[in-house]
């Protein structure tokens, strides 16, 4: 596959996807973007990085001491790769706003020029509500829907153009009970997820990135800012943090090239914005996501070239393993990448087999022609505003690292403050979904409303979660839950 | 760190840049020096500030150990082991409002009988030297010799610098009590042990008055908040460190702040911006008094940030990644306590330098180690300084 650098824009290039066999990509209206001065093909809706991503252009900046190339990396606004200058604003998540007819978008010398021309222009706005939740993926939409339905006045603040989190890219039926979306794809669910919001009339804010959160008398202040510029201050006697986690990184030589990407940042390009991420692929990680995405990367036309897997084991469930193996593709356990090729992109990996010491076999090294490698070695909490709150937290490897500590409700050691989701401990969407109502019903319990319906709701959720967590998979997430629900009862 | 020593000759309390700047001025007089931190070294309020010196925000008598401190930080930049980031940039006083400018006119003529080198200069002067700078301010009055340092390094410069003269530098070690015999100072208790010592330094900031031992000196220190912005780095814009006028005003009203109608002076804010090495703008500042709450507020970060926005409008445009808060150890009359306790032979105060530690840190370093070596300071009437000026 071609890209371009900085120097190369204007070649015409179009890796929008246009056939799938699951997805059907509607793109918007044309719109037409100017990078450098040069005019680049559009669509509304398309976030700037995916358009770029389609025309080829796949350098979104360059490291500050180094110059080394960077590029699209997580895509879902969390690790700061994409960081472009948009309109004459300096470090724009360029992965999480949307395209406009017109833009200009123009590569940062170093660290962000500021800006010269500033109409100062910025708007302020408040809201109240009962609950604020901050994330709108399985966790904080399962939240807002169980506590809106028992009568709590709901926001939901989401930082990303499109809210339901990282299900709006799930192409996978779900597994667990039928009443809780078993066999039901990922971005289904979020649709009827999405459509229960917008039939309770829950307020919702996308595009709005949560900075801080404040106490305010008895209350909670949360200062958020919208689309880069509004200023919102958010009023509310109970939050839920319901934020996700973020893609883990690998150590290994040219691991920064572009090229070089989260699996699931992949997925939100190819599944999202309908985006060949590349030719040739290369998967790191045989867990569930690695092995999902790999699958997925087939039915875009991508060609896997393998899977592999430092650990002596496959660690994701079998069924998906088995698709992979009966598509022909090789899943290689204990082996691991060694290095990227490539200057300004990969144009290939080295991987090679590791002993029982986890240390590379000499003479094992294979090189992989491939112009993609994802990253799917795990996730980590994405706890910062929780720390920023100030809720006491601990570092617990079960549950992915720094986690805000919590008890069996879900709820943080400041008073009103909670947590569902990936955020409360590394696990999976459903168990997400359950944690939401479960912290949704709590908060509807502490207002009040509809005590005994809500309190009903908890304890169903409670089993279900039990249900879901009973398979030898979730036993680590249980030790590190155990280990969190000790810290908070000694928490004074 | 185990405490292998029984005795020592000099014990610092406090690992802040005060503490550190007196081991490192001790350690070098080839005294046996032991400092203890309770946690790591510039964890109050030294990791917590903008690291400002600049003279033409002082009058005397302060102003005089200002100039010997920025003095010495020119020196200390060749001699101190860790680069601390001594930026000679200068500072802006500057005038938004008529009211200002006769004040700035004021302070410059009496600035200049103490030989500060200060310009005052124009609009449109002004913003062909800063460009950055708002339309709005009137003028402002430039001192080129005001510096910019790194606290944190600086901390450390002092400390590893101290270490080299075989200071022994302890972290995490409390010192609970000073213990006192016959009006003389026997030796301190920490949570790993006890020390003989000759002679105790507190230079625990705004936490010196929580040491047992010290309760009848009754230490005029209060903890004192200050909030501070920190944004993305972006390209060094290479300003001069942009002070606010009404700093003038902020700095020193803890008594009587609430006279004020306007809320942000009643809050003692007034703006204070600067850029670090690696590109990040701090922008501050606000002074209150929340006992020992480190958190920042929402009341105050609103009025600093509109107020910023004044002195450089583009800010509204770079994001904020962080804000902090630190606690400075407020002393009740605005002046810093240096010197030995008159009542008790061997127990020095370094502490109650308000928002001014990084401004007096090696001055206050020297200061002491003078006294404690030599008996007597370079500087004159050091004694206005002393402990010894509260008791009725």
């Amino acid at each position: 596959m071609r890209y371009t650098i900085e120097g190369e824009i204007g070649v015409s290039l179009d890796f929008r996807i246009t056939e799938h066999p699951i997805l059907e990509f509607k793109r918007g209206r044309p719109v037409r973007i100017y990078v450098n001065g040069k005019e680049v093909k559009a669509h509304e809706g398309e976030t700037i990085a995916a358009a770029l991503y389609a025309s080829g252009i796949k350098v979104y900046s360059r490291s500050a001491k180094y110059g080394r190339p960077r590029g699209f990396f997580c895509g879902i606004g969390k690790c700061s790769s994409c960081l472009m200058r948009v309109d004459g604003v300096p470090h724009v998540r360029t992965c999480i706003t949307p395209v406009k007819d017109g833009m200009k978008i123009e590569y940062e010398e170093y660290r962000g020029q500021p800006p010269v021309e500033c109409e100062f222009e910025f708007e302020e706005g408040r809201v109240d509500a009962d609950l604020v939740i901050v994330g709108g993926g399985p966790a904080g939409l399962s939240a807002a829907i169980t506590a809106a339905k028992l009568g709590v006045d709901v926001l939901l603040v989401d930082e990303n153009p499109k809210i339901g989190g990282q299900l709006i890219k799930q192409t996978h039926k779900f597994f667990g009970a039928k009443s809780n979306y078993a066999g039901v794809r990922g971005f289904e669910i979020a649709n009827i997820l999405l459509r229960e919001l917008e039939e309770e009339k829950i307020k919702s804010l996308s595009s709005t990135s949560v900075l801080g959160i404040f106490e305010e008398g008895r209350k909670h202040k949360l200062v958020a800012v919208q689309d880069n510029r509004k200023f919102i201050e958010i009023s509310s006697n109970a939050i839920i943090v319901a934020t996700g986690a973020s893609e883990n990184y690998l150590l290994f030589p040219n691991n920064d090239l572009p090229g070089v990407y989260g699996a699931g940042g992949v997925q939100t390009l190819m599944n999202v914005y309908g985006i060949k991420p590349g030719n040739d692929a290369l998967m790191i990680g045989a867990g569930n996501v690695g092995l999902i995405v790999s699958y997925q990367l087939l039915q875009a036309g991508v060609n896997v070239k393998g899977v592999v897997e430092v650990m002596p084991k496959i660690g994701g469930y079998l069924v998906h393993a088995s698709k992979l193996r009966r598509m022909g593709i090789p899943i290689l356990t204990r082996h691991t990448i060694k290095e990227a090729i490539g200057k300004e992109h990969v144009e290939g990996a080295i991987i090679a087999e590791v002993d029982e010491r986890g240390q590379f076999k000499e003479g094992s090294e294979k090189y992989i022609d491939v112009d993609l490698i994802c990253l799917a070695v795990g996730l980590t909490p994405s706890s910062e505003l929780l720390f920023q709150a100030g809720c006491k937290y601990a570092y617990i490897p079960e549950l992915g690292g720094q986690v805000a500590i919590h008890n069996e409700d879900l709820e943080t050691t400041i008073e009103g403050i909670y947590v569902a989701g990936d955020v409360s401990g590394i696990e999976e969407a459903s168990t997400a979904m359950m944690e939401g109502r479960i912290a949704g019903a709590n908060v509807a319990i502490k207002c009040g409303a509809s005590v005994s319906k809500a309190e009903e709701i908890r304890e169903e959720s409670f089993k279900h979660l039990e249900a879901l967590r009973a398979s030898p998979f979730s036993e680590k997430v249980l030790k590190g839950k155990e280990k969190v629900y000790e810290l908070w009862r000694e928490r004074k | 760190m185990t405490i292998d020593e029984k005795y020592v000759d000099t014990v610092v309390v406090g690992g802040g840049v005060i503490g550190c700047s007196i081991a490192y001025y001790l350690a070098k007089e080839g005294i046996s020096v032991a400092l203890f931190e309770k946690y790591e070294l510039a964890s109050g309020a030294s990791g917590a500030n903008q690291g400002v010196a600049a003279a033409q925000l002082y009058d005397p008598p302060l102003l005089e150990l200002v100039l010997e401190s920025i003095k010495l930080y020119n020196e200390l930049e060749r001699t101190l082991p860790i680069d601390f980031e001594l930026d000679k940039c200068g500072s802006i006083i500057c005038a938004i409002e008529e009211r200002h400018w006769n004040i700035l006119e004021e302070r410059a003529n009496t600035l200049r009988k103490f030989n500060v080198n200060v310009e005052l200069i124009e609009g449109a002067e002004l913003r062909e030297m800063e460009p950055s700078l708002s339309t709005e301010i009137l003028g402002a009055s430039l001192c080129s010799e005001d510096i910019l340092v790194n606290p944190f390094k600086l901390t450390y410069a002092f400390a590893n610098a101290a270490r080299r003269f075989g200071a022994n530098i302890n972290t995490y070690c409390t010192v609970r009590r000073v213990v006192v015999k016959d009006g003389e100072v026997e030796s301190i208790i920490t949570d790993k042990g006890q020390i003989k010592t000759d002679h105790v330094v507190i230079s625990a900031g705004a936490w010196s008055t929580l040491i047992e031992g010290l309760e009848e000196l009754k230490l005029p220190i209060s903890p004192q908040r200050g909030q501070v912005f920190v944004t993305e780095p972006i390209r060094p814009l290479r300003f001069r460190i942009i002070l606010d006028a009404d700093y003038l005003v902020t700095a020193t009203t803890t008594s009587h702040a609430e006279r004020f109608e306007d809320l942000r002076l009643k809050r003692r804010i007034a703006a204070a911006l600067s850029q670090t090495r690696s590109g990040n703008i701090l922008i501050g500042s606000s002074r209150d008094l929340a006992g020992y709450d480190k958190r920042t507020t929402i009341l105050d970060l609103k009025i600093i940030a509109t107020r910023a926005l004044k002195f450089l409008p583009f800010l509204s445009r770079i994001n904020v990644i962080r804000t902090f808060a630190g606690l400075r150890p407020y002393s009740h009359d605005d002046l810093p306590i240096l010197g030995e306790v008159p009542s008790i032979k061997g127990l020095f105060i370094a502490t109650g330098h308000c928002g001014n530690g990084i401004a007096l840190a090696p001055v206050t370093g020297k200061i002491i180690a003078d006294l404690i070596t030599k008996g007597e300071s370079s500087i004159k009437n050091i004694d206005r300084f002393s402990v010894s000026r509260f008791k009725a």
